[in-house]
């Protein structure tokens, strides 16, 4: 048995275990399962956030970008910045009623705001619709990840298979305990690998960060302004992409959601202080990304460089444990979107739409048996129909950013009314699937799901403020 | 809104001027400060103060506020 094998495969397991583990001693209810009892200080929210914002993404992604299209990646850098911002001023407010009230959910907010079950069952849609997809993303890019780093000694299938039970079986027992927990493996790992690497490889090929940036821009003069190697992504639309992104950061229901587990309005603002802290990883994978384009040009698919790189570069074994750290850097982020997805269909499609007099105890059992069934169709999906989901996945980010004048006019604006917020939630999104669907992303050079969302706030506002109030 | 409120806001204000509002201005890669392209640079200069400003939000509203703590808890 090869040293890298053994690496991905133990680390595996004792995630999942630590997962187990971290619910196995607290009697288990929904507020336990779903959003850990509200009792997370700020060390322990900044490895929860951390760990399901880092997803694959980042790591493949941002690196990704950066080796086949040069300056668009630094909007990575710049979106979460802002979403941390804006965290700070909306976070607590969210965090406030949802301690008042008891809530669990996104779609439980907008159902206590503006008194409609209807509108929680239509955000939970559009949030489960947007989930799923993301899931299949992570599912995928874990076993692409384990079965590189493995040098083919564990299939894409085999891999995937293995962790996705094992992070099921974690979140079926521990819910969001679970995930906090393994958050802490894979933040080590990550941030090791991503340092390793990524101070690494740019000092072994050309002895150092500037050396590589000068020999980058000799032969790449334009990869390093915008629109660097992507002609459709000139400034405004790097502008509108980091505004769309950034706001709708916080409004992906399992982020959302995250929020009702700090123990204080306090602790999420401290914690939004230092979030950004977390972005600076970033700029180390972009560093192996623009080195891999000088190393090893030609790469078909661009999110692969990370791992060629440090494949080429390193021994096996280290490329073992980047496998491992990418693995768990898709199990920390499924576990929560499977969660959030279950609880979702279980309190506010369900229980919410069909059934208002279900009982807690009951939510929970049935968001258990929905975390099986989302196994299982996520793992057929993943086996049979790898990009069934994929088109989905295009709009993910513009959809859930439609909540954002739902969420915020709601928090800070006595005035806007339920109409107001559904109208712009159903124009908004509309909006965006037509453009993104018809090929006009980006719409004019601007993000077209940041036009959506402008349309949405103007017709959320102005509907609001024309309504004729009955009472 | 209270002064605190208003003060942290604005200090709020400061990555979307730096880091968006100002991007077409500094979309390019002369002058190299510490080996990174200028937009670069720039980039993570203000990623890396935000959490400094987010600080000084949080102490402002504090300073300022302070009369209200009673219900944050």
């Amino acid at each position: 048995m090869n040293t890298a094998l053994l690496i991905i495969l133990l680390t595996i397991v004792i995630s999942a275990g630590l997962g187990v583990y971290a619910g196995s001693r607290v009697k288990m209810n929904l507020e336990n399962w779903t959003v850990g009892g509200r009792r997370f200080g700020v060390i322990i929210m900044w490895l929860l956030m951390a760990g399901e914002i880092y997803t694959t993404f980042t790591f493949l992604g941002a690196s990704g970008w950066a080796y086949s299209r040069g300056a668009p990646t630094f909007y990575i850098l710049i979106y979460g910045t802002l979403a941390y911002t804006v965290s700070f001023f909306v976070l607590p407010a969210v965090w406030k009623i949802g301690q008042r009230h008891g809530l669990h959910t996104q779609p439980d907010f907008f159902i206590q705001r503006y008194e409609s079950r209807w509108l929680g069952v239509l955000v939970a849609a559009i949030g489960v619709l947007s989930i799923l997809p993301y899931l299949q993303l992570q599912l995928a890019g874990l076993g692409l990840i384990v079965e590189v780093a493995s040098e083919g000694a564990i299939g894409s299938k085999t891999a995937i298979l293995i962790s996705f039970v094992l992070t099921c079986l974690f979140v079926y027992i521990s819910g969001l305990r679970g995930t906090a927990w393994v958050s802490i493996i894979k933040d080590v790992m990550m941030l090791a690998a991503v340092g390793i690497v990524g101070v690494g490889v740019p000092h072994i090929y050309f002895g150092g960060f500037g050396r590589m940036f000068r020999a980058l821009l000799e032969k790449y003069p334009n990869h390093l302004t915008f629109p660097g190697a992507s002609p459709g992504m000139e400034t405004p639309w790097v502008m509108s992409t980091v505004l769309l992104t950034g706001l709708g950061f916080y409004m992906w229901p399992h982020v959302f959601g995250s929020a009702f587990s700090a123990k204080s309005a306090q602790t999420i603002k401290r914690n939004a202080t230092i979030m950004p802290f977390y972005q600076i990883p970033i700029l180390l994978v972009f560093m192996v990304g623009f080195t891999a384009l000088l190393v090893i040009p030609g790469l078909k698919n661009g999110d692969m460089a990370f791992l060629e790189i440090v494949r080429v570069t390193y021994p096996s074994w280290f490329l073992g444990f980047v496998g491992a750290a990418g693995a768990v850097t898709a199990m920390v982020p499924s576990s929560v979107l499977l969660l959030f997805a279950s609880t979702l269909i279980a309190k506010n499609i369900y229980k919410a739409g069909f059934a208002p007099q279900t009982n807690e105890a009951t939510v929970l059992r049935l968001s258990r048996i929905l975390v099986l069934i989302i196994m299982v169709l996520a793992l057929i999906l993943a086996f049979y129909f790898p990009r069934a989901l994929v088109n989905l996945l295009l709009i993910g980010y513009d959809g859930v950013s439609q909540f954002f004048p739902g969420v915020v006019f709601g928090l800070f604006w006595k005035k806007v009314t339920r109409r107001g917020v559904v109208s712009g939630l159903l124009v908004g999104f509309t909006l965006a699937a037509i453009l993104v669907f018809s090929g006009h992303d980006p719409f004019l050079g601007l993000n077209a799901g940041f036009v959506a969302l402008v349309f949405n706030t103007l017709l959320t506002a102005i509907l609001s403020l024309t309504e004729k109030k009955d009472r | 809104m209270t002064k605190g409120k208003w003060l942290s806001l604005l200090l709020g204000l400061i990555p979307f001027l730096t880091l968006v509002l100002a991007l077409p201005l500094v979309n390019r890669v002369k002058p190299v400060i510490l080996g990174l392209p200028f937009i670069l640079f720039w980039i993570v200069f203000w990623v890396f103060l935000t959490p400094f400003v987010l600080m000084a939000a949080y102490r402002l509203e504090k300073k300022y506020d302070s009369g209200e703590k009673g219900q944050e808890q």
